[in-house]
Order: structure tokens, then sequence, then C-alpha cells
């Protein structure tokens, strides 16, 4: 599941005690996003210091002929 | 050769898990496999059974006591613990239910917690549903099997919530005192020598700083709402729980919440917001009577992470404001009690843990 960081409020959560990997968390600290195990992204959901990434889905361009 | 067994200070640990009807066990099939909610404190104290003891010199029993002149009445008494810990989320918004026996919730999840004269029980001791009313079991352990303590029917008789920027690093803690009315062991209820065999529920691991309180209001005089810099504040909530009745095993049938309270005092800098002069002084507030609409935000407001948490509280004054003098300047000492005033809830408390009440 891809989640983004929400910077004002992951900083509390301490790092060795939630199931994210080390790299990862600190994208999320610096607000950026990281596609995370099911299990490891709702914690973090659950304790409301991330939200579901946005999906940014391409338009398919029609090609002629 | 005396045993060399020692029980270290902090191998003792107590765990709380809600009860589904008042003051009986979870499992008292053995040993208790309940998932107790472990809780972050540093040393767990012993909880003290405070039980009726006789002890008579009767007469023609010569100038001591005799053995057989003493009785001990397990019935009617109470059990208390004392508990002190940094505040979490789960074990903040656990224990103001505990002492204020109000819970609301709402998105995913803010609990509320009030204390404004109609929203608290006046008593428990009937129907549980859904974790309300709450009370839980207590367990004590950690020092051997059959050595732990089960404590049925635990509420919270007071509970204090304390932030200083000079200590603890600056995170919120609780402390307080459990109170239970089951303190004649039996099969079903309080037990001795009980073994936990469960899975319990590991400590949490974020804390309230407050820091990060970004919101610290307090009206002053005609002027509401100004923004005051903080050293420290602490309030105390208590129900003056008492027990009544006494069920076949002589333990309580009833707990009864004659009068919550909420005291407190808080730190704040001497400035142009709050001085001696005109319209922002703390004096004259203190003699006027009036009553101060307080707000101690950590986080952003909106209470929707983990370490976050609004407090609203609508004080009075109880003391002419003290000083604390320090190098950091002079900061006005504010004692106070919180009234309810109209519609404004006297206390109110607002935290972020996503679970259900059931889950406690």
């Amino acid at each position: 599941m891809k989640i983004t960081g929400k910077i004002n409020k992951i900083y509390r959560i301490n790092s060795n005690s939630v199931l994210c990997d080390v790299a990862s968390f600190d994208k999320l600290k610096e607000g950026g996003t990281v596609d995370l195990p099911n299990e490891a992204a709702e914690q973090l959901l659950n304790m409301g210091v991330v939200e579901k990434a946005k999906s940014t889905k391409t338009k398919k361009e029609l090609t002629n002929g | 050769m005396a045993d060399t067994r020692v029980v270290a200070a902090n191998s003792v640990y107590y765990g709380l898990k809600a009860e589904t009807s008042f003051g009986v066990a979870l499992d008292s099939t053995g040993a208790d496999g309940t998932a107790y909610l472990t809780q972050p404190v540093v040393q767990a104290q012993k909880p003290v059974f405070n039980i009726q003891r006789e002890s008579r010199l009767l007469s023609g029993r010569g100038s001591v006591k005799n053995a057989a002149d003493t009785i001990t009445n397990l019935r009617g008494g109470t059990v208390t613990m004392p508990f002190e810990m940094l505040a979490t989320p789960r074990t903040l918004a656990q224990h103001m239910f505990l002492v204020g026996q109000e819970n609301g919730q709402s998105g995913s999840i803010a609990h509320e917690m009030e204390i404004d004269g109609s929203s608290n029980a006046d008593s428990i001791g009937g129907t549980i549903s859904s974790g309300i009313p709450h009370s839980c079991n207590l367990a004590y352990y950690g020092m051997g099997a059959a050595e732990g303590i089960k404590v049925c029917g635990v509420v919270c008789s007071d509970v204090t919530i304390s932030g200083d920027i000079a200590s603890n690093n600056g995170l919120l803690s609780i402390s307080g005192n459990y109170f239970s009315g089951f303190s004649n062991p039996v099969s079903t209820s309080t037990a001795l020598e009980q073994t936990f065999d469960g899975t319990w529920v590991a400590r949490e691991s974020t804390y309230f700083n407050i820091l990060d309180a970004d919101a610290r209001t307090l009206d002053i005089e005609g002027n509401a709402s100004q923004t005051f810099i903080m050293k420290s504040f602490s309030f105390n909530i208590s129900n003056g729980i008492n027990r009544v009745g006494f069920d076949t095993n002589g333990n309580a049938e009833v707990y009864v919440f004659p009068e919550y309270t909420v005291t407190g005092e808080i730190s704040i800098k001497w400035d142009d917001e709050f001085d001696y002069g005109a319209a922002n002084n703390v004096v004259q507030n203190f003699l006027d009577g009036n009553t101060s609409s307080l707000a101690i935000k950590i986080g952003d407001g909106t209470v929707s992470s983990e370490g976050e948490v609004n407090i609203l509280a609508e004080i009075q004054y109880t003391g002419d404001p003290g000083q604390d003098i320090s190098e950091s300047g002079i900061f006005h000492t504010i004692p106070f009690e919180c009234v309810q005033n109209s519609s404004t809830e006297a206390f109110k408390i607002t935290t972020f843990k996503n679970e259900a009440v059931t889950a406690w």
C-alpha cells in the first residue's frame, strides 16, 4: 500500500516501535510517499501519522490506426 | 541455605483489561489467559488490601493480646494501588475514562471525556455495555508463576495530568490511584496466587510532548483567549468514590461517585498579556472571581493522530497568583478549580487512539 507521511505528525512516532523499515520511515518523515506491506502501512494509518497516497493514474493515449 | 532468588525492581509489571461484568474476572478457569494491556510504568506498585482487622485485649487475658481475640474481615474492604507513568494515547484515554466514567467517540477515533455535572456516572455496578461504564481487571505479575495478584472491579479514584517543560523532557505524565471494592479473594473475582499466561498487549511508545502545545490560551479579565507562554501545568481529577453494598462474598455491589472535582495549577509568564496592569491583571481576575476558559492543545488542535490532545477547562482562581522567580523571568503560578459555567464544561479532554473502548 502506498502511503504519504504527514510531516507535522509523524515526527512523534518512535521509528523503533513500528513495522516500517528505517529507510521508508525517514522518507515518510520528509513527507514522501512509500510503498509498504499492508500491515506496516495500516499500523501508521491507525496512528494518524500518514495518509493513503493519492493515486496518480495516467491516461492512456489513444492511438489512431 | 537461604534462597538466592532476587526479584528485580522492574521485573514486576501490571496490566489492565476492561471488564464485561462488574467485578467479575475475565478468565477464572485457572491460569488467566487474558490479553492484558501492559502499562508503561517504571516500577509497578503492589496492590494494597485495605481490610478490617479487629484486635482487642479482653478482660482476663493478662497483659498481652491473645491470638484468639483477633478478627480479620475480608468483606467490605477496598484494594488500592498507586501508579505513575508517561501518558500514551491509550493510557491517557483509558485512565480519563476510569476516573471520569464518561467517554465520547468521534471519527476514527477521538476519545473525549468531559466533566460537566451531568454526563459522568453517579454510580456503577450494573450492566456493562461495550465497555461502558468502565471497570477493569488488574493483573500484577512478573515475579513467577502462581504469584500474581488479580484485582477486579478496578477504576481510578483520582488521576493527575502533569506537564512541565523542565521534567520528563516535557512529556505529559499521569499519576493517581486505582480503587477496587473487591477485597475478598474468590475464584471468580479478585484472586491471589494467580498465574497469567495470556499474550499481553505491548506498551505503547508514542507520548505527548508539551513542547508541541501550539495553542495555549487563557481568558484574563475581559480579554478572551490571550496566548500565554507556559512553564508547567497540572490537573487533578477526583471522583470521591465510595464502595456500597455487599454481595454474597462481601464485595461491593455498587460504586458511588458523589462529586467530581478538578483542581490544578498553571505557571505562565508575566508579560503584556498577563500582568498587574489594567485589563490583564491576574490579581484583579482572582479578586473578581472571574471564570476563565483555559485551552492547551498539544498538536494542531485537530486531535487526529497519536500524541495529540486538547484540554479545555473552565477555571476559577482559588488563590492569589503566586510567583515563580528564576533566570527565565517571573512566572505567575495560578491555582484553580474547574467549574461548570452554563453550557461550558468544567473540564474536557480529547485525545486520539484509533481503538474502540471495547479493545481496552
